[in-house]
């Protein structure tokens, strides 16, 4: 076969697929590759700072003893966790209503609304984090005033000067909330707006009252957005570093902070390989279950 | 009117006992008036149909039935029992959707016994009447499957069964037999008039179909821009349509202005230029004299010949423009010495095409209509 005959029959197609395959090959798989190997090495101080033994077997399992055998690790990864886990509920609860209720308004005022919710993406997001830092400093009025709330809900003597908002996982959780809401509603909006309202007819004519319809009809048909949404929220979060870096509790840190130190401060880029390697195991189970589920989903979605 | 077809909307005997009953019923959405003042009665157990073509409010109509819109204003009373204000989950009314609606997420027996969970009733029960309504439709063996592993005739079927196992008292079809091919209607029309029959629910059909319409329902109401032209039996709406529009819209016509030359009792001779003839019609109620006088006939009830027929009324002299032959009969466009065009459905009753009426391209033929055969109309211009 001539070469302009081959392409013109396979060249075009294989080239179109070939693109995000060789992005996810060097950007993603070789990477994690390298990554990887560094985990299994031993730390050193030279340039760079870690080597691999010299005699079999090559490879070192140190830095893994340490990630379970100093507390700290194992504490932060459930400080991680924990964080990202209820940051995706509240987004979740935040931002079910919000997207059920763009799929209801009329078309005008859902344009607006979905630019309204893209917005804040136009604005620095250091930025917009640097402002809540300033609300919730105890001298701001934000905490002024939620203090004021506070003191007149409860008795005297548990009255409070101020609330200390800064430095602490609520924190962290409130700002990671709005940061990463879009994310939770932008999937649900696509997926809800999808669903078939005379559906929702059908249900209400078998007798269904609205909440019944919901919990019948609409919520499971829109779990593969909740997924989507979930883990577009879950699994940044849980490797956050900047907002628990800006507004978190330093004494006890998100596992971010973590590999950021072992990897700068402590020249220890064995250690900060093995963290990471183990993230990605524990963010990519997740992952995985949801892809199955998508296919299975989308599998039943045909016919 | 010359037709003597009853008023629109006038109860007929058939429907006498008012077991739903729409009064007055008209539906604005902003200034568009979806439904115009309709009323109409029918009766416990009979196969109804509302026929229209698309935007003539018939889905208006049974979605307010239904409870999903609200009448702008007058009543609709089902088993004497306004309405007004009674959200869809507390009618006793259930609905076959158009695009059937099933659960996608649910098995067959679960979208049937979905409307069946909100009614107090044991759980034995419940699997038993799933078990029946799978029985009536012939779908046993596809319990445990899931929508989108059935083919569209089944998914009819369990939309069917879904609507029905509730046992309501009235159905609501909304286009049931318009998403399957023309084999599976035929059988699946009969299927939902003998299960019809079988339960004695009330079957309301919405359809734009005139041949789905005139299968199922045991009375049609013609419905256009909102309001319903006539209310008869299949066989009259079809026979003794009650105006022009209704004549033009079920079935084909052919269709002539004309003035009336005489009449003499009980028929009238109306000279028809483009015919280039006086018809002689046989009168079914006295004419007014009043707007546009229309003769029209059916294409099938015109007699086609090749020699000129003997003290037969109505003779016209034609050529054969063109023809489609269809295999149990064929359609032709005679051209008459005026240019008129006049369509005739000749039937062909001999194997092999061999019939004197077999005529072909520039044939000269003879067209003879029944005096009875012709309908006339006086519309308002």
């Amino acid at each position: 076969m001539k070469p302009a005959a081959w392409f013109d029959r396979r060249g075009w197609s294989d080239i179109i697929i070939g693109v995000p395959y060789a992005w996810a090959i060097v950007f993603i798989l070789v990477p994690i590759v390298i990554v990887s190997a560094l985990s299994f090495a031993v730390p050193v101080l030279n340039s760079p700072p870690y080597a691999f033994a010299q005699s079999w077997p090559y490879v070192s399992t140190g830095s893994f003893h340490r990630l379970f055998a100093d507390s700290i690790y194992v504490r932060s990864f459930g400080v991680s966790l924990f964080n990202a886990g209820v940051a995706t509920v509240l987004c979740l609860l935040i931002g079910y209503p919000m997207a059920l209720g763009l799929t209801r308004v009329s078309k005008a005022a859902n344009r607006v609304l979905l630019m309204l919710i893209v917005l804040p993406f136009w604005t620095s997001f250091l930025l917009r984090v640097y402002a809540w830092i300033g609300l919730m400093g105890t001298t701001s009025w934000f905490n002024r005033l939620l203090t004021s709330l506070y003191n007149v809900l409860v008795p005297q003597a548990w009255h409070v000067p101020h609330i200390q908002i800064m430095y602490t996982n609520f924190a962290v959780i409130f700002v990671v909330v709005y940061s990463y809401l879009p994310f939770m509603i932008l999937p649900l909006y696509a997926n809800l707006e999808k669903l078939d309202r005379t559906l929702d007819e059908a249900a209400m004519d078998l007798g269904s009252r609205p909440w019944q319809v919901f919990v019948d009809v609409t919520l499971p048909l829109s779990m593969p957005g909740i997924i989507a949404g979930g883990l577009l929220v879950f699994i940044p979060a849980a490797g956050e570093l900047v907002i628990p870096g800006l507004v978190g509790n330093m004494a006890d840190p998100m596992i971010g902070a973590i590999i950021s130190e072992e990897f700068g401060l402590n020249h220890d880029w064995p250690m900060a390989a093995s963290i990471s390697v183990a993230l990605l195991v524990v963010l990519v189970v997740p992952l995985m279950a949801y892809t199955r589920f998508q296919s299975r989903a989308e599998a039943g979605a045909r016919g | 009117m010359a037709e003597t077809a009853p008023a629109p909307g006038a109860p007929t005997d058939q429907g006498g006992d008012r077991f739903i009953s729409v009064r007055n019923v008209t539906k604005q959405f902003g200034s568009f008036t979806a439904v115009d003042g309709v009323s109409l009665d029918i009766g416990k157990g009979e196969l109804f149909a509302l026929l229209g073509s698309s935007g003539c409010g018939k889905t208006t109509l049974l979605r307010m039935l239904a409870g999903f819109e609200q009448p702008s204003s007058g009543q609709i009373f089902i088993d004497g029992e306004d309405m007004a204000g009674i959200a869809p989950y507390h009618r006793p009314i259930n609905m076959m959707f158009q695009s059937y609606a099933l659960f996608p997420h649910m098995t067959v027996a679960r979208n049937i016994g979905y409307g069946l969970k909100h009614e107090r009733m044991a759980r034995s029960e419940r699997d038993d009447r799933v078990a029946a309504m799978l029985d009536l439709v012939q779908l046993k063996d596809f319990a445990r499957r899931l929508p989108h592993q059935l083919s569209g005739g089944q998914r009819q079927r369990v939309a069917l069964a879904r609507a029905l196992a509730k046992q309501p008292k009235l159905l609501l079809l909304d286009e049931p037999l318009g998403a399957l091919d023309k084999k599976l209607r035929e059988q699946t029309q009969f299927e939902i008039a003998n299960i019809q029959y079988e339960t004695g629910i009330t079957f309301v059909v919405v359809t734009h179909d005139q041949e789905e319409a005139m299968t199922l329902a045991s009375r049609i109401a013609v419905m256009d821009r909102g309001r319903i032209r006539q209310l008869d039996t299949p066989r009259t709406i079809y026979e003794f349509p009650g105006s022009r529009f209704v004549a033009s819209f079920i079935g084909s016509v052919n269709l002539f202005e004309g003035e009336l030359v005489r009449s003499d009792g009980d028929h009238a001779e109306i000279m028809v230029p483009d015919l280039g003839v006086t018809l002689r019609a046989l009168l079914r109620g006295p004419l007014t004299g009043k707007g546009t006088l229309t003769c029209a006939f059916r294409p099938e009830k015109v007699r086609m010949t090749r020699d000129k027929p003997d003290g037969r009324a109505n003779t016209i002299k034609g050529v054969v423009q063109d023809f489609g032959y269809f295999g149990k009969d064929s359609l032709y466009r005679i051209k008459l010495p005026t240019q008129a065009l006049v369509r005739v459905d000749a039937p062909n009753t001999l194997r092999g095409g061999d019939d004197d009426n077999a005529a072909t391209w520039e044939d000269d033929v003879y067209l003879s209509i029944d005096p009875a055969a012709i309908m006339l109309f006086e519309d308002p211009a």
